[in-house]
This record gives structure tokens, sequence and C-alpha cells, in this order.
């Protein structure tokens, strides 16, 4: 008997046990994981010593801001190349996902790519002709994982309560980021630093009177629940008490609200223009917290690729959205290096509790059971490289996380077995 | 490095008296007074920008300030050009940037420009036009440094040192560029106190951290103060949620003469125009002999003088030490 690949002496993130298993050997074969321990002889056709390196299950996002097919094509290339094997998109004004034939196209899409699986998020309710829920059978049958209202407000307290109870009906876990769209008026925080800027603020109660109204309908209709990207640290303590009170809710925040605050903006960079705005130090802090403790489950990318007719004006008139994809998992290593997780809650955070989220079907490397697909990712934490341009894949060059210098490097990326490499991009 | 100074520490572009030192703010009253004649309302013409080509891109609607940046601009010899935004390309769907690209390639040495999003200036000067003398002529409600200078000129004109003076500023802070550029001056000019004064309502939020006290009630606010600012009450507020009447307003925020003896008796009431008779303030305090309003007029052409002048200094001597360095 003999394997495809051997892995040797890799530092293994086990996120289950909160720990790091030193000089460990896995053995892939046929795609899946075929073997972990401690040393692994066996005859392999290729062997990577992984001797310094860590070794983690591949990174699964539930918040990527879906795309159009072209871009999308592209953008799959570059999350794959990063360490992702599976994205949940999520819908928007233009792509709606509320008709099988969009949910069909995506999973075409994801299909023919063939890396970084697309997971889609169907919409929650129709508003024309009439308000209601949308065919949640037959887009939970042509692939989607879910339903959510994506970046849009909800209005409608009754519509939202049917639409919740049809999801419930058929078990289906609900994708809710809270806005209340007449509190949401501005482009950036609500606080000293808009006042100094002279910017119309966002106050955080156009998150958290949302939060509160979507918690209540949540415990009354009993529907599992996924709150997406929130942003600041009310929000976090509504979290905590709703998750005592026994609610089925899970919750995210995006990466670059744990590495920024509105004080990086002050002088009006649109690319720190994003959606839910950054918001104070204080709710930075607090957000960073919330993930330790594991009231926050899950840390998502938020990608949104922009080029520079959407960015290159005053900071009010630009669109709102960072792209992150580059080298994401370097930059969610800063959250490592400044203390704030350690490298086994950080890799619970994008790996381990997202597949949990999901309740999926599939198995994942995630659980590091034999059998799982071999999803990973090897990866050194202190090797220090100047990021170049020809280093930047993503067409979103809405960049800000991007320092000239990265401490922590991707080694390889390994999906279902099969290394990744920027050949796939000009395929 | 403030974006608004080259590396010798001058004055390149003009954005928001935020961040600068003391020693600019000083340097532009004084040069302003020597621009001030001897008789009544003149101001002296000099050569200084001779040759030099500044270009008014006014983007929001403004008699007051654009002629007045346009007399400074040929009190210092320079040529002056109005563009007009209307009938622009902009209305044909180009963009700000490219617009700015087109004007720095016919030969423009400065831009002076107010626009109606807050950041504008910061965005050209760092990412349009970096050779460009970049002038804040108001930009949505961040800045107005141009007005507050002139202020701070007339304040100094009447009242001599700042360390002792209590000056409050009085309405819709929350949208005033004025009244932000104003308290960030008083700060750097080492004013004692400084209050704002209106309903919670147009008080932005956490804007003690600036140093202000904050106060809702007009009569307490003004005791014993110095000099009162008055900021004129947009129409569109009126209508919006933010107060409940015109009249209520005036009730409990306009100065009236009743109200201004709080004050001491020699303050001085300055307001950056146009004044809204009945709204903000009454016409016997405005037209009365504590008012300052024409003067600041009168400063306001010396000023914008000598931060042309200073500025488009600044710039020449940063594309001199280009040259040489490379």
């Amino acid at each position: 008997m003999s394997v495809s690949l051997l892995i040797k002496n890799a530092s293994l993130v086990d996120a289950t046990h909160d720990r790091i298993i030193e000089k460990v050997d896995i053995a892939i074969r046929e795609g899946v994981i075929h073997q972990i321990a401690p040393r692994i002889e066996i005859p392999a056709t290729q062997t990577i010593d992984a001797m310094g390196l860590y070794l983690s299950p591949a990174i699964i996002d539930l918040g990527f801001h879906l795309l159009k097919s072209d871009l999308l094509r592209h953008e799959l290339k570059v999350a794959a190349i990063n360490g992702f094997s599976h994205v949940v998109t999520l819908p928007n004004e233009t792509l709606k996902v509320s008709t099988t034939a969009e949910a069909r196209l995506l999973f075409e899409v994801s299909q023919s790519v063939g890396l970084t699986e697309v997971l889609p998020i169907g919409a929650l309710m129709h508003l024309q002709p009439h308000k209601k829920p949308t065919e949640m059978y037959a887009l939970q049958k042509a692939g989607c994982i879910g339903v959510g209202n994506g970046t849009q407000a909800i209005e409608d307290p009754y519509v939202l309560t049917k639409c919740l109870e049809y999801a419930k009906t058929h078990e289906l876990t609900v994708f809710l980021h809270p806005i209340d769209l007449k509190l949401n008026i501005g482009c950036m925080h609500e606080g000293e630093i808009s006042t100094r800027l002279g910017l119309a603020g966002i106050p955080y109660t156009a998150e958290t009177v949302a939060l509160a109204r979507d918690l209540l309908l949540i415990e009354q209709t009993g529907v599992s629940a996924h709150i997406s990207r929130i942003s600041c640290a009310r929000s976090v303590e509504m979290i905590a008490e709703a998750k005592k009170r026994g609610l089925p809710i899970s919750c995210s925040v995006s990466l670059s609200h744990l590495l920024l605050c509105d004080e990086d903006l002050s002088d009006f960079k649109s690319n720190l223009h994003t959606y839910p705005p950054l918001r104070s130090m204080a709710d930075q802090k607090a957000l960073q917290e919330g993930v330790r403790i594991g009231v926050i489950d899950a840390i998502v990318s938020d990608h949104l690729p922009l080029g520079k007719e959407d960015k290159c004006m005053p900071f009010s008139e630009s669109t709102p959205g960072i792209s992150t994809l580059d080298h994401f998992f370097i930059h969610a290593l800063e959250l490592v290096h400044r203390h704030i997780l350690t490298l086994p809650q950080l890799v619970r955070a994008l790996s381990l509790n997202p597949y949990r989220i999901l309740k999926a079907e599939f198995p994942h490397s995630a659980t590091l059971m034999l059998g799982a697909p071999a999803h990973f990712f090897l990866f050194s934490t202190e090797e220090t490289w100047s990021c170049q341009p020809q280093h930047l894949l993503s067409l979103g060059k809405n960049a800000p996380l991007l320092q000239k210098t990265l401490k922590g490097r991707l080694h390889s990326v390994l999906l279902q077995g099969k290394k990744m490499s920027e050949g796939y991009l000009y395929e | 490095m403030n974006i608004q100074l080259n590396t010798q520490g001058q004055l390149k572009h003009f954005l928001s008296v935020e961040g600068l030192p003391a020693s600019i703010l000083t340097e532009i009253l004084d040069r302003a007074s020597s621009f001030i004649g001897k008789e009544a309302k003149s101001i002296k013409k000099v050569p200084l920008l001779r040759g030099r080509t500044i270009m008014n891109l006014f983007f929001e609607s403004s008699t007051r300030t654009r002629t007045t940046f346009e007399l400074a601009a040929m009190r210092l010899s320079a040529d002056v050009m109005n563009i007009n935004i209307t009938t622009s390309s902009a209305k044909k769907g180009e963009s700000l940037f490219d617009m700015l690209k087109n004007l720095e390639a016919m030969g423009a040495d400065m831009f002076v420009i107010r626009h109606a999003a807050s950041g504008a200036g910061h965005f050209i000067a760092r990412e349009v036009t970096p050779e460009v003398s970049i002038i804040n002529g108001g930009d949505g409600r961040h800045a107005h440094p141009t007005q507050a200078m002139l202020d701070m000129y007339t304040i100094r004109h009447f009242k001599g040192d700042f360390s002792p003076l209590k000056v409050a500023i009085v309405g819709d802070i929350l949208h005033s560029r004025v009244a932000r550029s104003q308290i960030h001056a008083l700060n750097i000019l080492g004013a004692k106190e400084i209050r704002v004064i209106g309903p919670k309502t147009l008080i932005p939020p956490a804007i003690e951290k600036l140093n202000v006290k904050v106060f809702h009630d007009l009569q307490t606010g003004i005791q014993d103060a110095d000099v009162i600012i008055m900021l004129r009450l947009q129409r569109e507020r009126m209508e919006s949620a933010l107060i409940p009447s015109e009249k209520e307003y005036f009730q409990l925020y306009g100065l009236t003469e009743k109200k201004l003896q709080q004050a001491n008796k020699d303050a001085i009431i300055m307001h950056p125009g146009p004044i809204n008779r009945g709204v903000e303030i009454a016409s016997e305090v405005a037209d009365g002999n504590q008012s300052v309003i024409l003067d600041q007029v009168h400063f306001g052409i010396a000023i914008r003088m000598a931060v042309l002048s200073m500025a488009m200094t600044g710039n020449l001597s940063a594309r001199q030490i280009e040259a040489i360095h490379g």
C-alpha cells in the first residue's frame, strides 16, 4: 500500500482540542486523510518535509460577497491559492439568488473552476410584486446552504417573521446581517472621528436596533440563525446574552473589524470605506475579545474586489468595500502575533466553527477525521518578506490591510490532496 | 508629516487648520497684517504671484468666498480663472480625478476648491495633483480654514492676546465646517475656553474630545463670553427632524440685545455670513456697535492673500528641492 502524499514533521493546529501537536506526519491517499500519527513510515509518491511549519485545515469563509460570474471565476482561483476550500456567498441587490436558475448558475461556476467551492446563500424574501418568502425548498435543492438578507436592510417585521417560520419549516439556517434602514445613514462610524472629519456618521444603533428585533424573532420562531458581520461592542453583549438564553444562533465578524478601527481612516482614505463601518477602538477590542472567548464563532473575509472607478474619489462618494483575499491568512496571523488569539483559536474561527455552523453534510478536514478530504495548508509564522505588486492576484486593488512587509507565509495549499499553484489562474 | 507642509515645514497646501503648528497660523496672521493698507478698506496690490495661475473650482455655489479669493489673487498679481462647474465636464460624467488632471496639464499652479464632500481637498492633494497647491475653500462639513483664519485675525485685531479669551460658537455645529476649523484654530492659538451652544440635535457626538464645553442653554453659554460667533441655520435644517421650528430656534438660540447682556460688555459679535436676520441673530445685534461682521469680510481678503502667497512659496520651494534631489 502506498499513498500519494506524505507530510512529515508538521506542527498540526488542532482546533477541536485547542492545542498544537508537534512533529506529526499526515498521509494522504486519493485526496482524503489516510492517517495522522507521530511517525508514519509508508511509501509515498511525494513527500513534503514540514519541519518548522504549521499545518492547518483549509479556510471556510462564511462571508464572501457574491460577484458576477467572470469576476467570481477569477476570485475563486485566488481563494484556492490562499487556502480557502469553501466560500459562502452573500447575495446583494443585483445578485439576489432568489431563483433556482441563479443558484444553479453558481453551482456550475463552482464546478467548472473545480477548486474553491461555492456554497450559495439564497434570498430570504421577495419584495416585488408581493412581500413573501422565497421558494426556499427549491433553492435548497438547487444548492443553497441557507437563506439570508445579504447586505439589504429588512423593513417589515411581519414578513420577516413569516420568512423565518418558513425557513424553520425546512430546517434552513438564516444568515442575517442586522441593519436598520432608517438609522443607517452615513458613511463611517458616528463618533469622535466622524466629528473631526465632518463625515456623516452611522450610529451603532443602526445595527443594534435591528439586531434586537432579529433576536426576538429568532427566539419566537426557533429558527437556526447566523448573525453575520457584527461591528460593535453592544452587539457582542447582545449575542452573548442571547446565547445564554439558549437561542440557536452563531455569529461572525470580518477580519478588517478585528485589525482596524475608525482611527485608521483619519486621512479620508477611500480604501477604508467599508460596510459595516469600522467602529471605535473600544468596539474593535470588544470584537477581538468576543472571538477569543467564543461569543463570536467565526472570522470572515468580507471580500469585495473593487476597481479605481469605485474608489478613486472623495471618501463619502466612494463605494464601500475591502479586498482581503490576497494573503488573507497572513493578515489574520496578525491577531496571533499581537497575542489577541492563539493559533488554535484562530483556526477554530476560520475553519472548525464555520464547518459546524454549516451543519454540513459533506466531510471536511476541519474535523481532522480519517477519510475527510485533504484540504490543508502549510505555513510559517515568523518568515518576513516583502509584498510586491506581482504578489497581488485578486482583481481588487482596494486592499488596505496589505503591508509592504508581511510576517508569515503560506508554503503549500492542498485542496483534496492536490497542490494549488498560481498556474491555475492562467487556465 | 502633515500633508500640508513641504519637507522644510513650509505651507504648501492649505486644507485644514488641524495639525498645523502655532507658528504657521501666526505667520498667516502677521502676513495678512502687512497687506492691510493705512486707509479704511484698502488692501495693497503687490507683485508676489505675478506669472502664476490660480484656478477657482467651486463645486458648491458661493459668491462671497469665491469673490474674496478672486480679489486676493488679483491683489497678488496672479492670473485667475474661475472654472464654471455647472457647465463643465462633470455634467458629462467626467470624474473629479480626470477633470483636475486635465486642468493641471493646462498649467495651473494652484487650485482653490470648494466641494460638498468632506475630505475632497485631502483626496486631491494626496492622490490627484500633489504638485499643485490645493487651497480648501470649504469641504463638506470638515473644514473652512481660510474662514477660521480671518476669524482669528478679527479676534486678534479687537482683543489682542488669545490666552484669556472665552469664545462661544452658537448654532448648527453639527453641519458646520467653519465651527470645526475655528475650534482647531482657537486650540492651537491657546484660547482659554471654547464653548459650543445649541440643541443636542445640532451638536456633533464626542465634540468634548476637541477640548470644548457643550451648552444647551444660550444664556448660560454666553455668560462672561469675550467673543460670540453666531452660525447660520440653513433652510434645509428648518424642515428636518433636527429642530421643531424656526420660531422656537430663535426663541432659544437667537441672539438678541437682551440676551447679549449676559456676555461681557465689550464682547465682540461675529458671523461668517451670510446672516439670517431674525433666525440666528436679531437685526439690532447684527447692526449694533459690538458687531464686527463687516470687518471680518475686509480682513478676509488680506488673509487669503497671506495663504495664497505662503502656499505658493512653499510649493515652488518644494519643486526646487525636488529638482535638485530628484
